[in-house]
């Protein structure tokens, strides 16, 4: 297995107890899994170096094979780098790659756009969820996201600081799709981030919509009066989205 | 012209005394770093929360710790100052052996004191240091002969130069050799401590490191949930004490919490009471407290 590790250099764009726990835990896996090990990759806002004090460090473990006394090696590794850096691993057969692609079409075409390889070949520079896939994953992510927003608007908005965290929960989910939007309507965007100000823009929505989701992603808080009415904006972004997908689909050959 | 120490005048010569035993001890204290350092990769030397609780604080820390642990795994509940097993099969589902002696000692009700006291628990609990020992993080058999011998060459150096003035000053009528004699005392005392402290130089670079990975947690300790399926409140309490926990843990704690003597400077929490005291075998008191997902593509995408 050639090694094509891209070194994590102190002072790079993660901050150095991120680096270091990662650094540890791909030596972890290394030593854990050994052959079995394919590859480790870094996606998510930590692969852009985008990371906020909240933000997840998602990894990707691609293995051979999942075996019990393997794994039970890397569990003290990954519960310290869970600790340490709020570090999440999504362990995948190499074998179930193709098939993982086309059910979470959305997550892995983000993958594709933003991801840093630590370890192994870069098995997602070839792989890409197919285009229905994708039409039929984006769907379902909004559709789910518009119920998700419902039940947690009715749940949770008499305490308007819990709909704050809904708010910018909904933030990732919904830059996603709006890259996977742009994507298949031929368009790219240097980021989710990015491609979500276009689709907004581009649906007439005022900006000010994503100004206060990224108010709520950077501080967990909202003006006063303010988090239902961004809610309610976000069912209607998330509506007019699922819209664009419906033409998109209708339009495909 | 080179002068003789030896034919200083009493208050020259106690500060040239003083300075030689300040080179003495730097140079000690180098020696002994350089000699316990690491130069290998430190990651994965140290992940166990166990392992980080004993090389920070000993036994007392580990069993603290293992209380958090198991309280905040709902094996153990606190009522009033007691301990108890939740259930007899908490002792199977526990994997460590600390956690299952001390899951076994508390299968009928006891005093909170026992976790400290019990010599089954501590059986377990030194079976944590025996391997860090092995790792060298804590001195070994080897080590503690090594630092023996630095003691006794730098000691015996101030030592013999105290000795060699005190005798030159007898030899001329003086007697007031008194206050070289206690700053000799004082100064082995010193050198005592620079040469034997807890844990070796690749402990403590280990033990920093650890804490610098686990800053982030300290941050956002309040936000931790009590019944969290990982171990961020047991890591939390092996790196940097009981102190360092939520609100809400300490408060759970509380009952079995006990009197705090001391602060060892590094986040100890311990220790005293009524039994027995001290950072290294065991802490009595009331009782005692202690310090101790991912994957899916579901979600929106």
């Amino acid at each position: 297995m050639p090694d094509t590790t891209s070194p994590l250099q102190p002072g790079g764009a993660l901050p150095a107890h991120v680096e270091r726990c990662l650094h540890d835990l791909v030596e972890s896996a290394k030593s854990a899994f050994s052959d079995s090990l394919v590859s480790m990759v870094l996606f998510g806002s930590a692969a852009e170096g985008q990371m906020r004090a909240t933000s997840d460090v998602n990894l990707i473990a691609i293995l051979s094979r999942f075996d019990r006394a393997q794994v039970d090696r890397l569990r003290d590794p990954l519960r310290l780098a869970h600790a340490a850096a709020q570090v999440s691993v999504m362990f995948v057969l190499e074998a179930e790659l193709p098939a993982a692609a086309e059910a979470f079409a959305v997550k892995f075409a983000d993958i594709g756009r933003r991801r840093r390889v630590l370890f192994g070949a870069d098995v997602f520079a070839s792989l890409r969820p197919s285009r229905e896939a994708q039409l039929n994953r984006l769907r379902q992510v909004l559709v789910n996201l518009t119920m998700r927003l419902r039940n947690r608007y009715a749940l949770v908005s008499l305490r308007e600081e819990q709909l704050a965290l809904v708010i910018a929960d909904a933030a990732a989910p919904l830059r996603a799709a709006a890259a996977t939007l742009l994507e298949l309507e031929g368009r790219t965007a240097p980021s989710p981030k990015a491609a979500l100000v276009e689709v907004v823009r581009a649906l007439g929505f005022e900006d000010d919509v994503l100004v206060s989701v990224s108010q709520a992603r950077e501080t967990r808080a909202l003006p006063a009066g303010t988090a239902g009415q961004t809610l309610f904006r976000l069912l209607e972004l998330a509506g007019e989205m699922r819209r664009r997908v419906e033409k998109l689909d209708r339009d495909d050959p | 012209m080179i002068l003789n120490p030896f034919d200083l005048r009493g208050p020259d010569f106690l500060v040239f005394f003083v300075l030689l035993a300040v080179v003495v001890a730097l140079a000690t204290v180098w020696i002994r770093r350089h000699a316990e350092s690491v130069t290998h990769h430190l990651g994965g030397l140290l992940q166990d929360p166990y392992d980080i609780a004993y090389l920070r604080g000993g036994d007392s820390e580990l069993r603290a710790t293992a209380l958090v642990a198991l309280v905040g795994r709902g094996l153990l509940t606190i009522n009033g100052a007691k301990l108890k097993a939740t259930e007899p099969e908490v002792v199977d589902k526990a994997q460590r052996p600390l956690d299952k002696a001390i899951l076994t000692k508390f299968l009928w009700e006891s005093s909170a004191t026992m976790l400290f006291t019990d010599e089954s628990i501590a059986a377990q609990s030194e079976k944590v240091g025996e391997r860090l020992r092995a790792e060298r993080l804590l001195p070994d058999a080897a080590q503690h002969q090594a630092r023996v011998k630095l003691f006794a060459a730098s000691a015996g150096l101030l030592c013999f130069v105290a000795g060699a003035k005190i005798l030159v000053a007898l030899s001329r009528g003086h007697s007031n050799v008194m206050f070289l004699v206690v700053l000799t005392v004082m100064a082995v005392a010193v050198l005592w401590m620079l040469t034997n402290p807890m844990r070796t130089a690749a402990g403590e670079q280990a033990l920093e490191r650890i804490k610098d990975t686990l800053a982030a947690l300290y941050t956002r300790r309040e936000s931790l949930a009590l019944n969290s399926a990982t171990n961020e409140m047991t890591l939390l309490a092996a790196a940097y004490g009981l102190t360092a926990l939520p609100t809400a843990m300490t408060n759970k704690l509380k009952p079995v919490q006990p009197q705090r003597v001391g602060n060892s400077g590094d986040g100890s929490t311990w220790y005293g009471g009524s039994s027995c005291s001290g950072g290294s075998s065991c802490s009595g008191g009331s009782s005692c407290g202690g310090g101790g997902g991912c994957g899916g593509c579901g979600g929106g995408s």
